[in-house]
């Protein structure tokens, strides 16, 4: 089998924040790519720096946050050269995203029908009526229904599982390769998320769609996704192709701890085993540069370091 | 209970809003029926019949060059009215534009525009019309250009602080990772967000407008004597007010008040309308 073309990669990127006249390093070192048709998830905890990593595809960076080194190519073509035209020319069409919470990613004053073809009216000279007419396609296709009704309601009128399915028949309504999620179901209640999860199969394998899926949920990855990368601290500490493997005989202690952390109802909250502290936030942080991954087979890799450096990567010099 | 009823239910509870449009609607039909109201013309003096209080003839009196004070006050109410609308037409529109995208786009050209705005609010509102005016010379059009240019800023003002929260929700950039224009960013996703506010102000503003107008009038700026105007019948009315004739300056001085409580009726109602959706 030949590993299909990659429609994402990304090379030693790395984004700088400025805060408080300072520079941090906020993501060092990341490269990965999402496979053709395939899906990748994008795991860690909360400021690991991967709905950074996300946003940096899109431009959707904060002002006081930059890329300062590499490369997001989409389609072979960097995405952050030119000034972000070619990143223009491709929104939409190539890739879309989704977010995180539906109930403020909708305009609230908007009918949901024109919504969701807003970027498809953008670009073809579809008329009213015929937008409308796809609007409904697309809200039946993401599973809402009576779509002839509901394509003129509000967003508020929705409950929010229908407004992330909004979202979503936004997201696929000029027909992208790829969709970057934003933790899409972590908004949702449980029996939702797996109905949006289940949304996201089927339109993977009915668009033969490319995924780029950030989560903390790593039971969404498994559920979902071919291939992961799993982040802390803003470097990636153990990724793979082949998300069987990891599942089955993780390498990174990180990894390990993760997959090991299934939270208890009655228990005591618990940090993961064997990190003395919670992750250092970006202030806090070393800003030692991050070490080159270490190939364990093609197409997994771990990062050289240990816990012991995990914990050590809250920064030695104190900072008023 | 659905929607529709409780919009409804919403609607019946605001009196207020209700009795501005009444008294607006009624003033309106009133200044723009004036020739179907009124046998006599506003200018037509009548030196024989002046300062007569109410008669057959004329039911609300003379004035003191024997003009029908009904008539003047409903003609009145046409000049008076057309040019505090078209006033606020104005600076809503460019203000509103301005504001919507120095509040989108940041930058030097949101920095520049709010510092010419601080210029221009710098500046007691007053006298900044008073003396555009003066410049400008006497009459409907430059009362008009010189309230634009003042008042622009309110507009730009407000639209941009509510654009600043408009910009930074997720809905935005969701419409920006959709590839859609900034124009059409600014025209379909940010400006119905914000232009109830510009709305609200506006109607205060209308009020505020009639003030200025009646005032610059009063003090023999702005519109020019034969044609018929609030401000200067309450003006001239007053150097007989000592003379018992009391009606020549309290007749307008009614019509304008009721006229802009009409319309703070409307403000205050559309503000609580909005507070309520949101």
């Amino acid at each position: 089998m030949t590993a299909p073309a990659n429609i994402l990669e990304f090379e030693n990127l790395q984004i700088v924040a400025r805060i408080a006249g300072r520079d941090y390093i906020a993501i060092d070192n990341v490269s990965f790519n999402v496979a053709q048709g395939h899906a990748r998830g994008l795991v860690g905890e909360s400021g690991s720096g991967k709905s950074l990593t996300l946003r940096a595809i899109m431009g959707l960076l904060p002002s006081n946050v930059r890329v300062t080194s590499g490369s997001i190519k989409f389609q072979g073509i960097d995405l952050l050269a030119d000034k972000g035209k070619y990143r223009k020319s491709v929104l939409g069409t190539g890739i879309s995203m989704v977010f995180q919470e539906p109930s403020v990613a909708l305009n609230p004053v908007m009918k949901i029908g024109k919504q969701i073809t807003d970027s498809l009216v953008e670009r073809s000279d579809l008329n009213r009526r015929q937008a409308r007419e796809r609007a409904i396609d697309l809200m039946d296709q993401v599973g809402i229904r009576d779509p002839e009704k509901r394509v003129d309601d509000f967003p508020f009128q929705l409950s929010g599982g229908m407004k992330q399915r909004v979202m979503i028949a936004a997201a696929i309504a000029c027909g992208p390769e790829l969709i970057l999620c934003d933790e899409p179901t972590t908004a949702l209640d449980v029996t939702i998320q797996a109905q949006i999860i289940d949304l996201f199969k089927k339109l993977r394998s009915e668009l033969k769609v490319s995924l780029l899926y950030v989560t903390h949920d790593i039971g969404v990855v498994a559920e979902l996704c071919d291939a992961i990368s799993v982040m802390y601290s803003g470097r990636i500490v153990e990724q793979v192709d082949d998300i069987n493997k990891v599942f089955s005989n993780p390498q990174h202690p990180y990894t390990k701890a993760l997959l090991s952390a299934i939270p208890r109802i009655d228990g005591p909250i618990q940090r993961l085993k064997g990190l003395e502290k919670t992750a250092p936030s970006l202030t806090q942080r070393s800003q030692e540069l991050a070490p080159p991954m270490t190939q364990i087979e093609p197409g997994w890799e771990i990062a050289p370091f240990e816990f012991s450096d995990l914990n050590q990567m809250w920064s030695s010099s104190s900072h008023e | 209970m659905s929607t529709m009823t409780r919009i409804k239910k919403l609607h019946i509870n605001n009196f207020r809003l209700y009795l501005g449009i009444f008294i607006l609607l009624t003033v309106i039909a009133m200044a723009v029926f004036a020739s179907h109201l009124t046998k006599f013309d506003p200018i037509e003096q009548d030196l024989m019949n002046a300062l007569q209080g109410g008669t057959d003839k004329h039911f609300l009196g003379t004035d003191n060059l024997g003009r029908d004070i009904w008539s003047r006050l409903l003609y009145g109410g046409r000049t008076d009215l057309f040019l505090a609308t078209a006033a606020v037409l104005a600076p809503f529109i460019i203000g509103t534009i301005i504001g919507a995208i120095c509040g989108y786009f940041s930058g030097w050209i949101d920095t520049f525009v709010m510092r010419v705005a601080d210029v221009v609010v710098a500046f007691p509102f007053y006298v900044l019309v008073i003396s555009l005016v003066f410049i400008l010379g006497n009459g409907v059009s430059s009362i008009f250009i010189a309230i634009s240019l003042v008042s622009w800023v309110a507009y730009a003002r407000i639209v941009r602080g509510e654009t600043l929260i408009v910009r930074s929700k997720e809905f935005i950039e969701a419409a920006q990772t959709g590839g859609i224009s900034n124009r059409k960013i600014i025209t379909r996703h940010v400006l119905p967000n914000v232009i109830t506010q510009a709305v609200v102000y506006a109607m205060s503003d209308i009020v505020l407008n009639i003030g200025v107008i009646v005032t610059l009038s009063y003090f023999g700026l702005g519109i020019v004597p034969p044609t018929p105007d609030w401000g200067r019948m309450i003006s001239e009315g007053q150097q007989f007010l000592a003379g018992g004739y009391y009606y020549l300056t309290v007749l307008p001085a009614i019509a304008v008040i009721i006229t802009s409580l009409g319309l703070s009726f409307i403000g205050d109602g559309l503000a609580q309308l909005l507070r309520v959706k949101r």
